[in-house]
């Protein structure tokens, strides 16, 4: 054999051994294949419960930041100033510390991903029957349409995509306010439709914060809840100058009476009639996130036992000091004060424990929603009936009948803040009746304003101004971006 | 039947190898000395040339030797020194051999394929080499600190001060938005793993949040990369392959540079032993001071609000008097005023370090063994780093045809870094000091023996009395590493025209990182962020990694001294293995340290890499050696990528040309190179899945993935033309070099957003391209050699310029990940001169908020003047230095040896959030200088202070930031001068050795940086909150402060 024969067969055995291609896949031992697990029956399971993990997640973020741009909350974060800085400010520069809110944006639309993906499941899994199949359909309408009521929420004016599409990469353009309201009651409507022809159960369990919905029939009730909701804001904002909402009628009547219907489809063992007797029980009654302390679940952030840097904004209570709503859901504390604000002396309790849940709509909310709608539809008798209903349960006198719209709005206004204080609603409140100037300003010299809207995420704005650029689309753009 | 052939002439060869050769022989003794002044060379190696004799000078300079009766060559060599043949005449018994210094390291053999070499003289490449004096020239936390200064075309930062290391080396910039940022590191042809991982101390910071599942580990715990393990008194050499024509034979690991370290190994003669003994200790290199308060209403009136909470009220009123809170101070006194900082800072308990290593070997087996305790002290109480380890190597000659090399070695390195970095439980030290007032001395116990509590910043468990934490908490990292490697060697054919040897190589490194936190209850901030008290966090990291590699080479030399060819054909195969497993305990019982307790979290994280490659590379040397060709291609395929079938191809090409005797050269060489290099995705970049989400009701759940994956990744690759020239001149007492490279990183790996309110938040796409671009010049003199004066002085000049020149249309400008948004500034990843913009963007601009008005950005401090501002998200400033300079010298004088290291940084801008904490606080050091005109304070410098109105300086430096819609006047400047190392060392006489018994006795004494001059106001402008990552290192947020210790050493060879 010669030099270069034996040379030959020592790199032919190192080339074999070298390209015998022993394999090169691995596996993803973290995260699961999608094309696998959609062909697992009990992937419809883990997709249902990733919707309301997911829901969870954002929510006390959500009650957080709104609660303080409403001036209901200051967080005295004391390593960063900017929990001031960038909450109580008018703070319109994209920040990636807080504008645009990721539980007011980009969570909400995550989620919409995830019901996306659940409808993908639902349509390919082999456990489900049809009417399974639409029972889930309208499910995942309900929170769609809930997810993008914080949304619109958050960004008002602004507009907001609301297609999902199959390719991240396509753009939805930005619609309008009004667009985005009607998209979410079209949503909800189509979803109780959905619901209604569910059969008599989901073929997925709900969690026990939802167990008075963890049927299609009852889901139906949530979804109608909600409904509501979208209908009295609709209403309210349809009644400010140059609003854009279109479909309400003449000062919101239409939409107003479109709630009025919606909760009167509820059953009473939710939403007490008019006038009757309502207790404790009754009025926390809903549909709840639910929180714990067991490995890989999530506590309740925002709750007085993992959270004590959390303060009622001083006026909460100086507002209003004997009001037991407001002894009970505040309790004094040293003051404090950062990077400028003004100094609180007390201290939230709304959520006691670690595990305490967090309301997404409950019965005192509903009360207030009836009187609302109750109220411009002409049916002031029953407003005054379940304004009154509140107001004495905490012990205040009934009151007469209201002078005007004016006296109607800053009564309804005051119970809604006291009631539902830190569940995310008073800076959304003043700004559907036009009056977020009467908030205050967050510094002694009372001279920050608060904002109107939370802007577009940055990034959201890069992406989008780069797109409108390359393909000379200016309507990709994102609303409210630099 | 032909293998069986084969077969038979293999066993035949084996056999029959051993000596052929019996002649007559005789002893041979001489001296050896340097040239110029006569002192003896110790070490030098005396080898017979064709034959078997071997020898090694004593410390006199002394050998013996056995050489044929009829006459012989003898090669001599020594570290340092240029290699000489002698030839040995019938008769001769007396030699003296001169050496000759080798200040160029014109000798040394670089690295120009998985089994081949080329002497440096004839490299085709810029390479940079560091021997072993070099690097153990001074203590170091860890190799990186060795190396700063020393690697011309390599940017090396410490991430902090803190015991134990944690670097990063940046050669050429960086190479990479997405991938891999660091060089790949091989020892011994070891691919060892440089991998960080955190140990937990997020779990109780809370840096990145600390309830949810990533709360037990963050980018932000002043994380260790292994690098750290790697004991630089066992390397004899390190060798920089920079450019992508020499990398490119490490294929598709490499574009970031490949670091070869190759350990000490025994050599033939006297068995040895020698032992170094050092002590040492070590003080804060700057400390932050802090501003004095001489009222407690001036505490209480704290801009922030952190001395107007109810402890803190309570705490001035009972301790000074006065009712702060009615407007009625009291008077707080000088000594009463604490620099709290400083005096936790204040740690100087000797270090030490204790080596021993003894080998030697005779023609046919040599060996090496090392042994070392080190234990570095750190500036706080209770913080340290202690690394043993022992390592064993082997070589062992069967025939002239059959060699074989093992080495094997054990780490254990056990770290207490205690807690530093950023923070949102104000348990990171600096951080906390920032809003505590120095009116307390929280070093105070009760009666009951526990610290007092911290009364500022919120009181209670909002904050924490660092004193007591580092006394109490237990923040360890406990890595135990077993690497080995082994290499055999056959030549088939060793003719005078044709030497063909196979090898076959491979190793192994594997460690367990254990991180164990534990953080008893009754601590101040305990309860603080989640609401549960105490707890226990333990990690557990295996990773395992190993690559195997089989090589021919054959080289046919055409006519001895004019021609040769060299044909290296191999192949390789690599895997990479991590397992990490964290689990937590909440609200644990007291004194126990398990987790499985209260309530608890566990996590665990896989990731495997499997990738293989087949080369092959040519080196021609012609024209008497003054040609060198090297060429080759590389083709790796990785199961990271998204086909793990497909073969990526890496070619190579450089070449170099010597002229000798031209003009004032005594040596001039030109060279160029081209190379293709890649870098792989990352683990499941691949993949399209969906993530687990949140537990809820008990039931676990899966949602959409945060980034989709993308089944047609690729790696990306980098391109690189290299050119310049190497000279000496002046009778070899002026060595230059200069070097140009520009990089093209093409198919980047990117991770772009898309829109959010798509419900996906990014894509892994490969797309544009990365430019990288830079200089290197070198300049080693020689100005005294007298021989018994030597001085070597060598200068290097880098600068390296780096952008995106192109992005694919869809990508946005995006933020680099991992920083503090625009309020700070961060790198953004935007094509360099888009249009409309004012000036050429760079991966290394920092972008910020800027006030803007009326469509223009205005002057910083607007936001004052103006009574507040709207900001725009522009660039502020660039991170990336002018350019960097170091000076090595050297002086030798008789027995006295001077080494030092100096650098000089021009430029470079850091975001300065220490500083933010201590402007924000009300207690930087300069915070009421009232006079005069701005300083520290970035944009703002060199105004004067009156025109804020009546401001304190850090007043308008916090009110000029505007709540972050100015981030200028926290982004500084960077230059500075510093004093790395210095080492002073005596070789005693023989007279003094032989009173101990021994052989060599060495006086050092040694400090390491001992200097910084820069006009910058925190720590060290090398720093950097987030650790090693590609972007966004210029993050200056309360590290572990820098040391500067001082160590007293004696050696000692038997």
């Amino acid at each position: 054999m010669t030099k270069a024969g034996r040379l030959a067969v020592l790199a032919a055995a190192l080339g074999l051994g070298a390209c015998s291609g022993s394999d090169l896949t691995v596996a993803n031992f973290n995260n699961p294949d999608v094309q696998a697990t959609s062909r697992d029956p009990s992937a419809v399971q883990f997709a249902v419960t990733g919707v309301l993990a997911t829901h969870r997640g954002a929510h006390p973020t959500y009650l957080r930041d709104v609660g303080i741009v409403g001036r209901e909350l200051l967080f005295f974060q004391l390593q960063d100033g900017r929990w001031v800085t960038s909450y109580l400010r008018d703070w319109r520069d994209p920040n990636s510390f807080f504008a645009g809110g990721a539980a007011g944006w980009s969570t909400r639309y995550f989620n919409r991903r995830n019901l996306f993906n659940l409808r993908t499941l639902v349509d390919s899994s082999p456990a489900l029957s049809d009417a399974q199949r639409s029972a889930l359909r309208g499910f995942a309408n309900t929170f769609d349409a809930l997810e993008m009521l914080y949304v619109i929420q958050n960004k008002d004016t602004l507009g907001a995509p609301t297609a999902i599409a199959a390719d991240p990469t396509e753009f939805q353009v930005f619609v309008s306010r009004d667009s985005v309201y009607r998209f979410i009651t079209a949503t909800l409507d189509a979803g109780q439709a959905l619901l209604a022809g569910g059969g008599g159960s989901f073929g997925a369990s709900l969690t026990s914060g939802f167990s008075l919905f963890n049927t299609p029939a009852t889901m139906v009730n949530f979804n109608r809840a909600i409904k509501a909701r979208t209908e009295v804001y609709r209403g309210s904002i349809s009644r400010l100058p140059n609003s854009g909402i279109t479909g309400c009628g003449s000062n919101g009547v239409t939409c107003y009476g479109a709630a009025l219907t919606a909760l009167s489809s509820l059953p009473t063992s939710w939403l007490p009639a008019v006038g009757a007797a309502v207790t404790r029980a009754d009025l926390d009654r809903g549909a709840l996130n639910i929180y714990s302390t067991a490995a890989g679940d999530a506590v309740n952030s925002i709750s007085r036992a993992a959270e004590n840097r959390l303060f009622a904004f001083p006026t909460f209570v100086s507002d209003n000091p004997t009001d037991p709503r407001v002894t009970s859901k505040t309790e004094s504390a040293p003051p404090q004060s950062l990077a400028g604000s003004v100094s609180s002396g007390f201290r939230n309790r709304v959520y006691a424990g670690q595990d305490t849940p967090t309301p997404i709509i409950r019965a005192e909310e509903l009360i207030l929603l009836r009187a609302e709608a109750s109220y411009f539809t002409g049916a002031t008798g029953n407003a005054l009936t379940d304004i009154n209903t509140i107001r004495t349960f905490y012990g205040l006198a009934a009151r007469g009948a209201f002078a005007d719209d004016n006296d109607f709005i800053t009564e309804l206004l005051t119970q809604r803040r006291l009631s539902l204080f830190f569940e995310g609603h008073r800076w959304v409140d003043v700004r559907r009746f036009g009056r977020l100037n009467t908030l205050p300003g967050g510094n002694p010299d009372n001279t920050w304003t608060p904002a109107t809207v939370q802007v577009v995420p940055q990034a959201e704005c890069l992406v989008r101004g780069q797109a409108a650029t390359a393909q000379n689309r200016p309507e990709l753009r994102g609303r409210g971006c630099p | 039947m032909k293998l069986r052939v084969f077969g038979l002439a293999l066993l035949a060869a084996l056999v029959s190898l051993p000596g052929t050769i019996v002649a007559q022989m005789r002893q041979v003794s001489g001296t050896v000395t340097r040239a110029g002044g006569g002192q003896p060379v110790a070490e030098a190696l005396i080898t017979v040339v064709g034959g078997r004799g071997i020898a090694r000078t004593t410390t006199e300079g002394r050998f013996t030797i056995n050489v044929p009766d009829a006459g012989a060559t003898l090669s001599v060599r020594a570290i340092g020194f240029k290699s000489k043949e002698v030839i040995v005449k019938p008769g001769d018994n007396n030699l003296t051999v001169q050496l000759v210094e080798d200040a160029f390291k014109l000798e040394e053999v670089v690295t120009t394929g998985q089994a081949t070499t080329l002497s440096r003289a004839n490299a085709t490449t810029a390479v940079s080499t560091v021997n072993s004096e070099e690097i153990t020239r001074a203590p170091a936390q860890s190799l990186e600190q060795a190396l700063q200064g020393k690697v011309l075309g390599a940017s090396i930062n410490m991430n902090s001060g803190a015991p134990g290391g944690g670097g990063q080396i940046q050669i050429r910039g960086v190479t990479s938005i997405l991938g891999a940022g660091q060089p790949l590191i091989v020892v011994d042809g070891v691919i060892i793993s440089n991998d960080a991982f955190s140990s937990g101390a997020n779990a109780v910071t809370g840096a990145a949040g600390n309830t949810g599942a990533g709360g037990g580990a963050s980018n932000q715990d002043a994380v260790v990369n292994r690098l750290a393990d790697i004991n630089p008194a066992e390397i004899e050499s390190i060798e920089v392959l920079k450019s992508a024509a020499a990398t490119a034979i490490y294929g598709s690991r490499a574009t970031n540079g490949v670091v070869v370290i190759r350990t000490k190994r025994g050599t033939p003669g006297k068995a040895r032993f020698n032992i170094t003994q050092r002590v040492g200790t070590q003080n804060q290199l700057r400390s932050l001071g802090t501003r004095t308060f001489d009222n407690t209403l001036d505490v209480y009136n704290l801009p922030y609000g952190n001395g107007a909470n109810g402890d803190a009220v309570a705490y001035l009123n009972s301790t000074f008097g006065g009712n702060v809170a009615n407007g009625v101070g009291a008077p707080i006194r000088a000594d009463q005023n604490f620099d709290l900082e400083k005096l936790f800072y204040s740690n100087n308990k000797p270090q030490y370090e204790t080596q021993a290593n003894y080998s030697g070997g005779d023609e046919n087996t040599s060996y090496f063994v090392g042994a070392t305790h080190r234990q570095e002290t750190g500036l706080a109480t209770r913080t340290g780093a202690r690394l043993q380890s022992l390592r064993v190597n082997v070589d062992q000659q069967f025939s002239a045809k059959f060699k074989a090399s093992a080495g094997l070695n054990v780490t254990r390195n056990v770290l207490n870094r205690g807690l530093s970095n950023n923070d949102n439980t104000c348990t990171s030290p600096v951080y906390c000091f920032g809003y505590t007032p120095g009116v307390i001395d929280l070093r105070q116990r009760n009666q009951q023996g526990q610290f007092i509590r911290n009364p500022f910043n919120g009181g209670g468990n909002a904050t924490s009395n660092p004193f007591e934490t580092f006394e109490f908490l237990t923040a360890t990292e406990d890595v135990f590493r077993q690497s080995g490697s082994s290499n055999l060697a056959y030549t088939f054919v060793n003719s005078e025209k044709n030497r063909i040897q196979a090898t076959f190589a491979g190793g192994f490194d594997r460690f367990t990182q254990q991180g164990t936190v534990i953080s008893p209850s009754f601590l101040q901030f305990e309860g603080g962020n989640d609401g549960l008290f105490g707890r226990n966090q333990y990690a557990s990291i295996n990773s395992f990694n190993y690559n195997l590699n089989a090589n021919v080479v054959w080289t046919y030399t055409g006519k001895p001294q004019d021609w040769s060819i060299t044909t290296n054909f191999g192949a390789a195969y690599e895997e990479q293995n991590v397992n990490s497993m964290r689990a937590r305990g909440r609200s644990t019982v007291p004194v126990i340290t398990i987790i499985n307790q209260g309530v608890q979290d566990q996590f665990q994280n896989i990731t495997k890499f499997r990738d293989q490659a087949v080369y092959l590379n040519a080196q021609i040397l012609a024209l008497k050696e003054k040609l060198s060709l090297t060429g080759g291609f590389r083709a790796d395929q990785s199961s990271a990528n998204g086909n793990p079938g497909t073969l990526y191809l890496f070619p190579r090409i450089a070449a170099s040309y010597r002229i000798e005797g031209i003009g004032p050269f005594d040596n001039l060489k030109i060279r160029g190179g081209y190379g293709q290099t890649g870098n792989r995705p990352r683990f499941g970049d691949r993949d399209q899945v969906f993530n687990l989400g949140a537990i809820i009701g008990g039931r676990p759940s899966i949602v959409a993935p945060g980034v989709l994956g993308n089944p047609a990744i690729k790696p990306e690759t980098v391109t690189e033309f290299e050119g310049g020239f190497d000279a000496t001149l002046l009778k070899e007492r002026v060595q230059f070099e200069l070097t140009y490279y520009d990089r093209k990183i093409s198919d980047q790996l990117l991770q772009p957003p898309t829109p959010l309110s798509s419900g996906i938040g990014a894509l892994v796409i490969n797309g544009g391209e990365l430019s990288n671009r830079g200089w290197e010049v070198g300049a080693t003199f020689v100005p005294v050699n007298t021989g018994t004066l030597t001085w070597t002085s060598r200068a290097t000049w880098q600068k390296n310029v780096q952008k995106v020149t192109s992005l694919p249309a869809t990508v946005p400008p995006f933020a680099a990940a991992n920083s503090f948004g625009a309020a700070f500034g961060r790198n953004r990843i935007t094509v360099s001169n888009p249009a409309g913009a004012a000036q050429e963007a760079r991966t290394t601009s920092i972008w910020g908020n800027a006030p803007i008005s009326g469509g223009q950005i205005q002057v910083p401090g607007f936001c004052i003047t103006n009574g507040g501002c709207s900001s725009r998200d522009t660039i502020i400033g660039d991170a990336n230095p002018n350019f960097q300079m170091f000076f090595v010298n050297t002086l030798q004088y008789k027995r006295l040896s001077l080494a030092f290291t100096v650098d000089w940084r021009k430029g470079g801008d850091l975001v300065n959030l220490t500083q933010v904490l201590f402007d924000e606080g009300g207690t930087a050091r300069d915070y009421t200088v009232s006079s005069g005109v701005v300083t520290n304070g970035g944009g703002l410098d060199g105004r004067p202070l009156s025109d804020f109105g009546n401001r304190t300086l850090g007043e308008v430096r916090y009110d000029a930031w505007a709540g972050g819609g100015d981030a200028r006047v926290f982004v500084q400047d960077g230059s500075f001068v510093r004093l790395r190392d210095v080492q002073v060392s005596y070789d005693a006489p023989n007279s003094l050795a032989k009173t101990f018994g021994a052989s060599s006795v060495r006086f050092n004494v040694q400090a390491r940086n001992v200097f910084l001059s820069t006009n910058y106001w925190s720590y060290d402008p090398e720093f950097n909150n987030f650790g090693n990552q590609n972007l966004n290192r210029f993050i200056d947020l309360a590290p572990f402060p820098p040391a500067r210790s001082f160590n007293f050493s004696v050696d000692v060879g038997f």
